[in-house]
């Protein structure tokens, strides 16, 4: 049997390395995997000359008579020495073609490997995390503060280098706020920790920082970019979906500290934790933010399988550093992971209730999330309904004959709808020629007969003189399941300018009947005024009296009038033109999503009673024709009501309208409350096969699921699924995630990882910095419980943290980017930072946590091409969703906020764990003319204004609250002669004055002077756009 | 493998600097507005600067320029099964009974030297065939729209990796200090259909740092967001306002010893420049009234295809790297008489004249104009096919595409489709193969622009693509 030697060595205790010897590695594996593995590595398919240099068993094997790739202790015999020094095309290693090179100083550290032995060792990462000493403190530098500094100083000694002396004050407040919490400290933070003189000021304030409610929000950011969260579905239509719940819940999790293994279990598993709560079913969400298309025409299984793949790629990069996803295609190219180890553990993804073409908005399985007192509310109306439900039941029986009787009268002599003045009908059957079809509807299951599904793609025509007039009495009537927030149903309408006509539309539950002469000033608009719920079949009909006014149009919901609101009537003159009348769209814009039946039209106002027996006629037919078995409960209902209607007697009548009521109380009470995307297995298992190439529609061999096997194996009584691998992921002998985990929290703080590729822990990664400091980082982790608190605490209260950020010249040359950690880190603040700062400083944060996305200011017209037919348009919010943190806004992948996306921000399309920090002068154009900073820059005004105080005063004030430090004298000088000379600039122009300060959305100061207040407002505004301001250092 | 020119620049400029950190405000200096003289080269560059006039949707090949008049004697008999074979097919035809062939309504004429097909729905288009070089054998695994567009702009159906423009910026930089290096252009298209979305991932930078990504401008409001001073800042005011910004940010630069300082200085300066030099790209008010003829009709309306390629040109002049026009509408599942004729209609007289323009300006020979679309369409109808009305679904097995400028050779017709225009009879070109040669004509090895992202050196062509050299010039 062939050990790989990664597996093979793990246990090995390697002699104790003499000093001159080379480190496998640090220093050769690294170049092995970028020269040779390529072709001489894990993956069998890409194998050349079947030689694999990865496994020193095969490495020292004759491959031909007398030729030995590797011959321990003998460069000079090896054939991989030989091949990579030769100078024939046909024989040199790497081959030309690859355009690789081997440097002399790569040479040589091979032939010094081999000459030592050809000792292999264990990637570092796959080692177990053992027990670190703490360096012992030095002589002639600082005490160490905490042992992180023990570990640093232990590496600067070696090169003769020390820490640098601590930041000031101010600057390791503000350094330490954003860390932690995102936000700038205020100014009453400033003043008691600069007034603070005990020894633990530090520490408290450290304490305070982790207890706030805004460091989980600040956790969150990072967190959502790792599990690719938005508010989108990202393919195609990129419609809304509803699952911010589980970013409340992150956010709830990292403030009650929930220890990093529950954390990752429940977002992995919660729904299979026995007796999982609401809200462990709630953090599987994690593993449901993955995009989802609606895109009609696009195969189920392409995209399910897409789904699953990007559970186990994101997990594998988020949880193991490893880049699983290269392993999906062939066997990993680099690390040790096999194509069969993927689907392995793609099995355990694979099982999720799911289809691969969504229909719904938000794509099930979901979970409703109603908060404490909704829940009590629902519980009560539900133990009401039971009541209702058992008092109408007991009332029912000695009735039950009877009904017997009159359900077989009914199907005997099946009723009709009203025939008389039918000027048209169409009913969507197949081969039908009443209508023109344009696209292809699906052909499906109707109310009576076929129906026909609409996705916004096809709609019908009737012709242009179906007289729809508003002098003309008519009426009109379909049934309609619509899905989908936003649908055109019917429209004869002139698509552009006056846009005349009739149409109508459906807008979340809410049917809008339009009569045009003039579009939006002469026409009568009319809504419903209580929303339907959508999903399931109902009956509308509009009748019109030839008025042409509001109050001669009625709306029937299910053969009942419903109450209509007048939004408008003003039409005074024809509504006439050439367009045909189009079923499944409102002009040549929107379309319908959704089944349509049964239209017809009427050429006369019917009666109430005619549209009533019109719905039950038609809904009787499809109720008897199912048969009693068949009947769902709707049904049922909608027959027993039409015979208590018929025949009933005045107590069942009464009882059964309670029940009816209480139906929809609760009903009602559940369509408002949230729902979020959850986890949800099948109960019979989808079987996993390897899909050769990754591709769905070319499955291979069947495997079990299970979890790569050269990581340690699941703990012994973990089941093979979802819950195993949660568990395994924070098993105590997991190598991988504890290193992760802490390399990420370290980069929160230190802007760079131990390990540089937070993302790739494998082969082809940066080795650590520090490798001993992240393995005692590690192994303390896990040991404290997996305490992220008390980690994040460890590691900013270290004297490496603490340090100044400034680097004297000669540090600049011994350490150009800080990797020996000889200063304090330094880096632009992320996006949400940037702008919460603004709203903070300004005092116009609203810090209200949770709930829906919100929308802040954004540039209009941003949406139109990203959206389907430019359906859908942004509408900034008119309450405090404009200053809520950024971390709520509203995050549509295909186009993220700009005010975020601008600072980098990811699109959330896929799992991200490094945002660039870039530098452009597209940020420039933001911070200087965004509403956000502008309306900042009044607030700020406002607030120093409405303190008493000469101008210095009042500058000074406002600098600390935007920078965290007084200004000096010369900085000071700046900002005085900037505020006279706006001023001087706005009293010339008190226009432009009003003009400025009418900016955003908050309320201007009673009493300011426009001048004054727009003077000021430009000159604080100025702060937002120092360096300083959006720097942490 | 050799890491681009410009990332090592950016790296060898941060210790230059002595910078600290990683940030990569050093690179975005060197690269977003950068006047880039040493641009990254592997081979010898044919062309400076791209523009990609993109239809949405996936314009028919058979009704404008793959000529079958075989398939008249066909036209509603059924595709036979043999012509078809294993290929898979869209949800919305997939359940279809039955696919009667349609042959195109339209009429057909030979063109230019190479006697390109070309048909009277592009007679514009027919007059410059002499400068095009079609490729009639395109094809892409692809059968929707989010794969398919998002295969042809960045290499991979999933979402997750740069832009081709991107790529471009990443790989070469820009030509200009104060414009970016690569921008987008959007128009909708006249036909009566909706039109499909598009997604900001099409121009997005992926793992590319985030300062390549596309910068979209637009026809109304600011043409690049936040470009105007807000209401009441005069232009005085406003520079009074960064000189004092500036003056701030002077005092830390000393004092911190951050490179990043400088470079945000210069960034803010560059934000000021853009208020000048964006409108006046915007404003077309000095072209000669000639200009507009030959643009068309819809040349004065922002937003249009014609204007957008008259920017285009602009945008060209100025040094812009990538220029990446999209026009929606193209998807003609139904109504596909009417709805072509009107899409032809948009782009037939603005793209022609837009090579007429450049040719005449001399930079045709450095600007590689590119005519695409994401697939092509069935030769089966989609729904009922009627005397005067049809639709095709998407069709990813060929398609047709052409090519301008940029080195590639004119009046040329490469590769070819079988008498159904089903499948790709002759000289297969991928779309890979299609990106690799773009590629190449910019000076650069598709196999050596690389990337390392996750532990994996990344390309825009994935592990495929081969360059053509057939169409070279």
């Amino acid at each position: 049997m062939v050990r790989v030697l990664f597996i093979a060595l793990v246990s090995l205790v390697l002699p104790a390395a003499k000093a001159e010897s080379v480190d496998f590695n640090n220093e050769v594996r690294p170049i092995l995997s970028e020269l040779c593995f390529p072709c001489h590595g894990p993956d069998k398919g890409a194998r050349k000359a079947d030689l694999r240099l990865d496994m020193i068993e095969a490495a020292v094997r004759e491959t031909h008579p007398g030729v030995h790739p590797i011959v321990p202790g003998h460069p000079e015999r090896s054939d991989l020495i030989r091949r990579l020094s030769s100078r024939d095309p046909e024989e040199k290693m790497p081959p030309p073609k690859t355009g690789k090179n081997i440097t002399p100083s790569q040479f040589e550290t091979l032939r010094r490997w081999i000459a030592d032995g050809a000792v292999p060792d264990t990637h570092w990462s796959f080692k177990p995390v053992a027990a670190v000493e703490i360096p012992r403190s030095l002589s002639g530098v600082s005490q160490p503060v905490n042992p992180i500094d023990a570990f640093v100083q232990a590496r600067l000694a070696g090169q003769g280098l020390r820490l640098s002396p601590a930041a000031d004050p101010a600057t390791l407040l503000r350094r330490v706020s954003f860390d932690l919490t995102g936000l700038p400290p205020t100014s009453a933070e400033l003043d008691r920790f600069f007034s603070d003189s005990a020894p633990d000021a530090y520490e408290r304030a450290v304490d305070r920082l982790l207890s706030s409610p805004h460091f989980g929000e600040r956790m969150a950011v990072d967190w959502l970019d790792a599990a690719r969260y938005a508010d989108t579905n990202g393919y195609f239509g990129d419609k809304t979906r509803e699952i911010w719940p589980w970013r409340d819940w992150v956010v709830r999790a990292f403030n009650h500290n929930l220890p990093f293994d529950v954390f990752t279990i429940e977002q992995i598993a919660g729904d299979l934790l026995p007796g999982a709560t609401p809200e462990q079913r709630t953090a599987t969400g994690f593993n449901r933010n993955h995009m989802v298309t609606n895109e009609s025409g696009v195969i189920d299984e392409e995209y399910r399988v897409e789904y699953v793949a990007d559970r186990v790629e994101t997990t594998g990069v988020v949880w193991l550093g490893l880049t699983v996803g290269c392993a999906r295609c062939h066997d990993h190219k680099y690390d040790p992971l096999s194509q069969r180890d993927y689907y392995r553990l793609f099995a355990c993804f694979n099982n999720v209730v799911e289809t691969g073409l969504v229909r719904e908005e938000s794509p099930p399985p979901i979970l409703e999330v109603p908060d404490a007192a909704a829940e009590r509310a629902l519980e009560a109306l539900k133990s009401q309904l039971a009541d209702a439900e058992a008092g109408f039941d007991s009332a029912l029986r000695p009735h039950r004959e009877a009904l017997a009787r009159w359900e077989k009268h009914l199907t005997d002599q099946p009723p009709l709808p009203p025939e008389r003045s039918l000027l048209s009908r169409f009913g969507f059957e197949p081969m039908e020629e009443t209508a023109r079809s344009v696209g292809t509807a699906e052909d499906v299951d109707g109310v009576v007969g076929r129906a026909a599904r609409f996705d916004g793609m096809q709609h019908f025509e009737l012709p242009a003189d179906t007289p729809l007039q508003a002098d003309r009495a008519w009426t009109i009537g379909w049934w309609m399941k619509p899905d989908g927030a936003l649908s055109g149903i019917l429209g004869k309408v002139e698509p552009e300018g006056r846009r005349r006509g009739f149409e109508v539309y459906w807008q979340n539950g809410r049917l809008h009947v339009h009569l045009i002469q003039e579009w939006g000033i002469k026409a009568v608009e009319l809504v419903l005024s209580e929303p339907v719920t959508g999903g399931r079949w109902l009956h509308v009909a509009i009748r019109h009296d030839g008025s042409g006014k509001a109050s001669g149009l009625t709306l029937f919901v299910n053969g009942r009038p419903a109450a209509g609101e007048v939004r408008r009537d003003t039409l005074d003159g024809p509504i006439t033109n050439a367009e045909p009348l189009r079923i499944g769209r409102r002009d040549d814009g929107l379309g319908y999503y959704g089944l349509l039946d049964e239209w017809r039209l009427h050429s006369r106002a019917l009666g109430n009673d005619e549209i009533h027996r019109w719905w039950w006629d038609q809904q009787s037919r499809a109720i008897l024709a199912a048969g009693p078995a068949k009947r769902d409960a709707t049904q049922q209902a909608l027959l027993l009501e039409a015979f208590l209607e018929e025949r009933g007697d005045e107590t069942l009548q009464r009882l059964h309208l309670t029940l009816g009521k209480t139906r929809e109380a609760v009903e009602r009470m559940r369509g408002k409350l949230p729902r979020t995307l959850v986890m949800q297995e099948r109960d019979a298992p989808r079987t996993t096969r390897v899909l050769n190439r990754g591709q769905y529609d070319q499955p291979g061999e069947t495997v079990e699921p299970g979890v790569p096997a050269f990581l340690p194996a699941l703990p012994l009584g973990d089941p093979p699924n979802r819950l195993g691998v949660a568990r395994w992921l924070v098993s105590e002998t997991q190598p991988l995630t504890p290193r992760v985990a802490v390399n990420r929290l370290w980069r929160q703080c230190f802007g760079e990882g131990l390990v540089n590729t937070v993302e790739d822990f494998g082969l082809q990664g940066d080795a650590p910095s520090h490798p001993a400091l992240l393995d005692w980082l590690a192994r303390r982790f896990v040991d404290s419980g997996w305490d992220v608190k008390a980690l994040l605490r460890l590691i900013v209260t270290s004297a490496t943290y603490r340090q100044g950020s400034i680097p004297s010249p000669d540090r600049l040359a011994d350490d150009p980017e800080n990797r020996l950690l000889t200063r304090g880190p330094r880096f632009r603040l992320p996006a949400e930072m940037i702008r919460d700062q603004a709203l903070a400083a300004s005092g116009l944060l609203s810090r209200r946590p949770g709930g829906p996305g919100v929308m802040p200011y954004q540039p209009p017209g941003l949406w139109t091409d990203v959206t389907y037919d430019g359906e859908e348009r942004y509408s900034a919010d008119r309450d405090d969703g404009l200053w809520r943190r950024s971390l709520y806004t509203f995050w549509k992948r295909q186009l993220p906020p700009p005010a975020m996306q601008t600072f980098d921000s990811p699109t959330r399309e896929k799992c991200t764990l490094r945002r660039p920090r870039t530098n452009t002068p597209l940020q420039a154009l933001l911070l200087l003319n965004d509403d956000t900073y502008l309306e900042a820059g009044r607030a700020l005004a406002t607030v120093v204004l409405e303190e008493a105080g000469d101008d210095e005063q009042r500058l000074r004030a406002a600098f600390l609250r935007v920078l965290s430090r007084f200004p000096t004298e010369p900085e000071l000088g700046i900002l005085r002669t900037l505020l006279e000379r706006q001023r001087g600039g706005f009293k010339a122009d008190p226009g432009s004055a009003r003009d400025l300060v009418a900016v955003g959305a908050s309320p201007v100061g009673r009493g300011l002077d426009p001048v004054e207040l727009a003077a000021w407002s430009l000159t604080l505004h100025t702060l937002f756009n120092l360096d300083e301001a959006i720097t942490r250092r | 493998m050799t890491p681009p020119l410009s990332h090592v620049q950016s790296v060898n400029r941060r210790h230059f600097l002595l910078g600290g950190g990683l940030n990569l405000g050093a690179m975005a200096l060197a690269s977003l507005l950068r006047g880039d003289e040493s641009a990254l080269s592997h081979v010898a560059p044919q062309a400076k600067r791209v523009i990609y006039l993109f239809m949405h949707g996936g314009p028919s090949q058979l009704d404008l320029f793959d000529h079958k008049p075989g398939l008249a004697k066909w036209h509603g008999k059924e595709l036979p099964p043999s012509v078809r074979g294993t290929q898979r097919l869209t949800g919305m035809t997939s359940g279809q009974k039955s696919l009667p062939v349609a042959a195109s309504r339209f009429r057909f004429a030979r063109h230019g030297p190479g006697g390109a097909w070309v048909s009277e729905l592009l007679p514009h288009t027919a007059g410059v065939a002499g400068e095009l070089c079609f490729i009639h054998s395109l094809h892409t695994e692809a059968i929707n729209h989010d794969p398919a567009v998002t295969l042809m702009q960045t290499g991979h159906q999933q979402p997750g990796r740069p832009s081709f423009g991107a790529w471009t910026s990443y790989g070469l930089g820009s030509e200009n200090r104060s414009l970016p290096a690569f921008v987008v252009l959007i128009s909708r298209g006249s036909a009566a259909r909706p039109a499909d979305p598009l997604y900001a991932r099409l121009w997005g930078s992926g793992f590319l740092p985030s300062n390549h990504q596309g910068v979209s401008f637009r026809s109304s409001g600011d043409p690049v967001l936040y470009l105007s001073n807000p209401p009441g800042v005069s232009p005085e005011a406003r520079r009074t306002q960064l000189d004092a910004a500036r003056a701030l940010n002077r005092f830390q630069s000393d004092l911190q010893h951050d490179p990043e300082i400088a470079t945000r200085i210069t960034q803010y300066e560059m934000a000021w420049r853009m208020q000048t030099s964006v409108p006046d790209l915007m404003s077309t008010r000095g072209e000669a009234e000639s200009t507009f003829d030959a643009y068309g009709p819809q040349a004065r309306v922002p937003g249009s295809f014609a204007a957008n390629c008259l920017l285009a040109r602009r945008l060209a002049e100025r040094g812009v790297r990538f220029i990446q026009l999209y026009h929606r509408g193209w998807d003609q599942h139904y109504n596909l008489p009417s709805d072509l004729r009107l899409q032809c209609g948009d782009i037939d007289q603005p793209a022609a004249a837009l090579i007429r323009d450049l040719k005449q300006r001399g930079l045709l020979d450095d600007t590689l104009v590119v005519w695409a679309g994401e697939f092509g369409r069935t030769t089966y109808s989609q729904g009922k096919l009627e005397p005067a009305n049809h639709g095709r679904d998407h069709h990813g097995a060929c398609f047709t595409v052409w090519l301008a400028g940029g080195g590639i050779r004119p009046g040329t017709v490469f590769g070819g489709t079988d008498d159904f225009c089903y499948q790709v009879a002759r000289d297969p070109v991928h779309v890979h193969d299609l990106n690799a040669t773009l590629l190449h004509q910019l000076g650069l090895n598709h196999e050596r622009l690389t990337h390392r992202f996750q532990g994996r050196d990344y390309r825009l062509t994935d592990v495929h693509g081969r360059v053509v050299t057939q169409i070279l010039g």
